[in-house]
């Protein structure tokens, strides 16, 4: 069940309803109940997988709280090891094992499918969002910084809440527990702001995504190969594509959740206004970044291994180039699991690579940067460095998404190639058939839509308190507006799915 | 109160915007006036499919050539450009119960609509639920519906590069007394409201005729028979199974196309015959694919001037050919011989045509 059903908006209607219907004590156990449906949708014997994951850190942060010794340190150890390995192991082997079978045995997807064993394995709805979760609320016991949760069905409610399964965020303990245990009463303001942060993402998905979409695809996988601006054009159709998918469908899920008064962390904080990648990627995706720098990069940076290594390198080099040479190995680790973190595939590999060595480039050459900046008298808090900075980063990112827009790495290079033989540009896949340029004019200025409102909120204006503030009928002129918007130019055919459900 | 007052007002905007938008937006819609013509009393054939049926069988002609149960066939075309399998089930549900006299179906496959997703076209008058029956409606709800983008599901309209260049002659068309009392001379106001008219005459009985080509480009779709739609596929097996419990005779046939797609191997032609040939066996039910038969029975050629494009849609000489050969097959006795068997027979069957 899609978030942009209308199977799902029926569903989202009846819970609404009930939830505000019910006394206070019963509203978590109804949004269990609710998430546990919904999980059931997909597929019932994904519950199985939510309730095992749930109960080893469950029964791991109890046991970490029994045994709080310093004598116990070593079999608090192996317990965090061993609950780490089940949870890993049991997402490695759902996601990862097929794929890596079938690049070593060189088999296509639809043959796996046909191997008894491959065919009987599920992919549990959101394993890749909620084994990061739950991972993050064993560690925060085992290191203290979390009390162990005593009630499992509240544990459970934090692993499956329903709005979050299908592309994230990704939530903490700590933030989300305190949402939905706090006192939920009904107030049409949370409920106003709610459908019109859905409204936003629905714009965001279907007007401009899901319109996008068939051009990527028919640039990047139909017959033909694409070369020269063709390339350049697929990917920034692709950027666009995946930025207002992406966020689309976090916009909805945050909007579905503010309905039943739980905020959920932000995810994207307008990325494509970055100067540099690293501020980049601390604005996209922003609750698996974090995740990875709290749970991979400081405890990594912090490891022994990771000591000694500075310790051996002291000796040749100074302090500071030391503690770059850590972070710079430190982000490639990080993106190389962040990729692997999309699939086993050999594109996301290449991916986390390209940015973790540009991260590691940059973390490595900060003080000659520093100096070339001071050289041509570079003043970043001018518009025009600003500017530059910006588009610099634009297209670094634009060139990443190369991965995305072939089936194999080595594809992605060809393509990359492709990209500079302007010659052989031909915007056939474009304008061929019922999509014209009047489509693309649309897309333009829905695309000016979108910049206009993410150039507000860069600025610091909330832009749902700004309209709130106008008189009753532009309200109602604006949101009547913007739901005929979507309707008249949003996709209108079939369900298209998310595409971050795929991870 | 004030908070009810303008949950209301917005309510009530949005609704009249809707309203409002569907009425300008939204095509007139043939199909009611041809469920009417389909559920007379004296018609006891029914022609389903999309574009290419609607111009690939005359009606008119097959009336001359065919007899139903003793009777002369009258026939009603109910095939309509990008209507889904599915709703064809509901529509062919529709007139059968309304007209317990249609003993006669036949449904042409379109394979460009078998493949993917499945497609649902709001405001292009592709839909079978207005015409369905109060369990019908229920039974379209929870098998089509609910599984659409809400978008779809509650407003029927979408603005697509042609639709806001027809609201006047749409408003024109839904006021005039012959749309609203759904007589069949509305069918030509209606054509020149969706573009029809540039290339096609509307003649009677669904049947449209082309007169005019348009020469646009097609990619090649590559079938794969791995990758048919479930949901069209079921739409398929309900019309058998209707057919079957309603003693009706269906028979399924694959209009021509240009060869050059035949002859495309993107295309996968070859996998489109196989496919739909071991699909009707399965279902016991003949099936003639007019991209096999023989030459002697219908002459095709490599250009395109049988065409009004090269998607497939007949010009109306083209068109008469081909029901005449569909009603040679009809009454032979063993029709698997008007055409090839193998799919380098039927292509370089046709003259000038070198296998690529």
């Amino acid at each position: 069940m899609g978030i942009n059903t209308l199977a799902f908006l029926l569903f989202f209607v009846f819970g609404i309803t009930v939830f505000y219907l019910l006394p206070q004590r019963l509203k978590w156990p109804f949004l269990l109940l609710l998430s546990l449906s919904y999980i059931s949708f997909k597929d019932i014997r994904g519950i199985v997988f939510i309730v095992l994951s749930s109960l080893s850190v469950f029964l791991g942060g109890r046991l970490f709280e029994k045994r709080n010794e310093p004598k116990d340190a070593s079999f608090r150890k192996k317990i965090l090891i061993l609950t780490m390995i089940f949870n890993l192991g049991v997402l490695f082997f759902v996601k990862y094992v097929k794929p890596i079978y079938g690049a070593f045995s060189g088999k296509t997807p639809p043959e796996l499918d046909k191997i008894p064993f491959f065919d009987s394995i599920i992919i549990p709805l959101g394993i890749s969002y909620y084994t990061l979760q739950i991972l993050s609320y064993l560690l925060d016991v085992y290191w203290g910084r979390q009390k162990a949760e005593t009630n499992y069905g509240k544990l459970l409610l934090f692993t499956c809440y329903f709005p979050q399964m299908i592309q994230g965020p990704i939530s903490r303990y700590g933030a989300l527990s305190a949402e939905f245990f706090k006192e939920h009463r009904f107030k049409l303001h949370n409920l106003k702001f709610g459908l019109q942060l859905m409204l936003w993402g629905f714009f965001k998905k279907m007007v401009i995504a899901d319109k996008v979409g068939p051009y990527v695809q028919r640039i990047f996988f139909s017959h033909k190969e694409p070369y020269g601006l063709t390339v350049v054009l697929g990917l920034i159709f692709y950027g666009i594509q995946l930025y207002c998918d992406f966020s689309g469908g976090i916009d909805v899920i945050r909007g579905v959740s503010e309905c039943f008064d739980v905020k959920l962390a932000e995810n994207f904080r307008q990325p494509y206004f970055s100067r540099s990648l690293g501020e980049f990627w601390r604005r996209w995706h922003i609750t698996l970044g974090s995740w990875m720098k709290d749970y991979v990069f400081y405890p990594l940076s912090l490891s022994r291994p990771m000591a000694k290594f500075k310790k051996s390198l002291k000796k040749k080099v100074s302090r500071v180039t030391v503690n770059r040479i850590q972070i710079a190995i430190c982000d490639i680790v990080v993106f190389l699991l962040v990729g692997y973190w999309h699939g086993a595939e050999s594109i996301y590999w290449a991916w986390g690579l390209y940015n973790g060595i540009i991260l590691a480039i940059s973390a490595l050459l900060t003080d000659v940067y520093a100096g070339w900046r001071k050289k041509l008298g570079v003043d970043p808090k001018r518009k025009l460095w600003d500017n530059l900075f910006i588009a610099r980063t634009l297209v670094i990112v634009t060139v990443g998404w190369i991965f995305d827009c072939s089936k194999t790495a080595l594809g992605s290079l060809n393509l990359l190639k492709n990209a500079f033989i302007i010659s052989k540009t031909s915007f056939e896949p474009i304008v061929l058939n019922l999509v014209d340029w009047v489509e693309i004019a649309e897309l333009i200025i829905f695309c000016a839509i979108l910049f206009k409102v993410s150039r507000m909120k860069e600025r610091g204006v909330v832009v749902r308190e700004k309209i709130e503030a106008l008189p009753f009928a532009v309200q109602v002129i604006i949101w009547v507006g913007m739901i005929q918007l979507v309707a008249c130019f949003g996709r209108s055919s079939g369900e298209v799915g998310f595409m971050y459900a795929n991870f | 109160m004030q908070t009810f007052k303008r949950i209301a007002i917005f309510l009530l905007a949005l609704i009249t915007v809707t309203y409002a938008f569907e009425f300008m937006i939204a095509q007139p819609s043939t199909l009611k006036i041809l469920i009417k013509e389909a559920e007379r009393e004296e018609v006891n054939t029914v022609i389903l499919g999309e574009s290419h049926a609607e111009t690939g069988l005359n009606p008119y002609a097959l009336g001359k050539g065919i007899t139903v149960k003793g009777q002369k066939c009258e026939a009603v075309s109910l095939a309509h450009r990008i209507l889904p399998v599915v709703d064809q089930y509901y529509l062919l549900k529709r007139v059968t119960d309304n007209n317990p006299n249609i003993k006669q179906v036949f449904f042409e496959i379109d394979p460009t609509y078998w493949q993917g997703k499945s497609m649902y076209y709001p405001g292009k008058d592709a839909s079978a639920f207005p015409f369905c029956s109060i369990p019908d409606k229920m039974d379209y709800f929870k098998n089509i519906l609910i599984k659409q983008n809400y978008n779809s599901a509650f407003f029927n309209y979408y603005i697509d590069k042609t639709s806001l260049f027809y609201v006047p002659q749409n408003i024109i068309c839904k006021l005039d007394p012959d749309y609203i009392e759904g007589n069949e001379k509305a069918i030509k106001k209606i054509y020149k409201t969706n573009g029809v008219s540039f290339n096609y005459k509307y003649v009677g009985k669904g049947y449209r005729q082309g007169v005019k080509r348009s020469g646009k480009k097609r990619l090649p779709k590559g079938f794969k028979a791995g990758a048919v739609n479930g949901q069209t596929l079921n739409g398929f097996d309900r019309i058998a199974d209707l057919c079957r419990k309603r003693d009706i005779n269906l028979v399924c046939f694959i209009s021509a196309i240009p060869v050059e797609r035949i002859r495309d191997k993107d295309e996968n032609y070859s996998a489109i015959h196989n496919y739909f040939d071991e699909l009707c066996k399965s279902k016991g039910v003949d099936f003639y694919d007019f991209n096999y038969i023989k030459t002697e029975y219908l002459k095709r050629s490599t250009d395109y001037k049988d065409f009004t494009d090269c998607d497939g849609h007949l010009m109306a000489n083209f068109s008469k050919k081909q029901t005449a050969a569909f009603i040679k097959a009809y009454n032979s006795k063993n029709y698997s011989d008007m055409f090839y068997k193998n799919y380098n027979d039927a292509v370089s069957a046709v003259k000038g045509v070198k296998l690529k």
